[in-house]
């Protein structure tokens, strides 16, 4: 079937000028959380980021990761970002490093060599292993038997099945944290008696 | 099916290795420790993108679940990250790194 060859080409390219389109924002939304000297901005950006990180996550096909990473990121933890950012009184910040010139340098110098080695290293990865196949279906069996191929059924089986400690132990030490969160963020009595 | 065509885990690697790097200046050169903090959420993130990534590229739900595990313990890191800012700043006036001298002799 010709006509089905080449709409899946063109589907094909379209995917890939969305990844760049994505690859774009994300990153000039990177770095305007890392330059921009006003925090507010700072985080304005990181909900840019978190948002076109989701559509990266629906574009290469992990769907519940999505919808996950904007309610947990842009609804939950933002909202805490924004909430602190609030409550603290911010001044601008200004860049001036108070290293010294060759303590700058030579940490400049360390990142870019780490940065360049990496990425030459990466580069290495052949094209054509491991290939983000849209029509990719993970599957698992359910003890009756039954074969489970819906990504999101996979997914939960999975962790609810062969990863209930960890999950467990996930939610105890989310409990521990909001305490603990509590404990270090509460006025401390005694000490202003 | 040109297999070349397809989007490679390579490209995704490459973006999320850029987004790391970026994060690392972010902890490295910034001094508003809100603003250390976002540039940890930031390389958290792009590390899950690569979890994501190779996890759609091999077949294995895996890598999706860790990547799970990695949301629930950033929410938890920036919870009690934003709690010890908050504390900082009701004794020093201040959320720059430089305020917090306390410990220091001279």
């Amino acid at each position: 079937m010709p006509i089905m060859k080449t709409a899946r080409v063109e589907d094909i390219s379209f995917r890939q000028t969305l990844f760049y389109c994505f690859a774009f924002i994300l990153t000039g939304s990177a770095l305007g959380v890392v330059f921009h000297r006003n925090p507010v901005k700072s985080a304005l950006f990181l909900v840019s980021f978190f948002v076109g990180l989701a559509a990266m996550y629906a574009l290469i096909g992990a769907e519940i990761l999505a919808t996950l990473q904007v309610l947990v990121y842009v609804g939950a933890i933002m909202v805490l970002f924004l909430f602190v950012i609030m409550l603290v009184a911010l001044r601008e910040e200004n860049f001036e490093s108070p290293l010294s010139n060759i303590g700058r340098t030579a940490i400049i110098a360390t990142l870019s060599l780490a940065f360049l080695l990496q990425l030459i290293l990466l580069l290495q990865i052949k094209p054509g292993r491991a290939d983000l196949n849209p029509a990719g279906q993970v599957t698992t069996t359910l003890v009756a038997g039954k074969q489970v191929t819906d990504a999101a059924q996979v997914i939960s089986i999975n962790l609810f099945r062969d990863y209930l400690i960890a999950f467990e132990l996930i939610s105890l030490l989310l409990l521990v944290a909001v305490v603990g969160a509590i404990m270090i963020a509460k006025k401390n009595r005694q000490a202003l008696e | 099916m040109n297999v070349q065509d397809f989007l490679s885990v390579r490209e995704i690697a490459v973006l999320a290795f850029v987004l790391f790097t970026i994060g690392v200046v972010g902890v490295v050169t910034r001094r508003n420790l809100i603003v250390i903090l976002m540039s940890v959420e930031l390389m958290l993130n792009s590390v899950n993108l690569l979890f994501v990534a190779f996890s759609r590229g091999f077949n294995d739900t895996t890598g999706q679940l860790t990547v799970l595990f990695v949301m629930a313990i950033a929410a938890a890191e920036s919870a009690i990250g934003l709690a010890l800012i908050i504390a900082l700043f009701r004794n020093t006036r201040s959320v720059m790194t430089d305020a917090a001298q306390e410990l220091k002799d001279s």
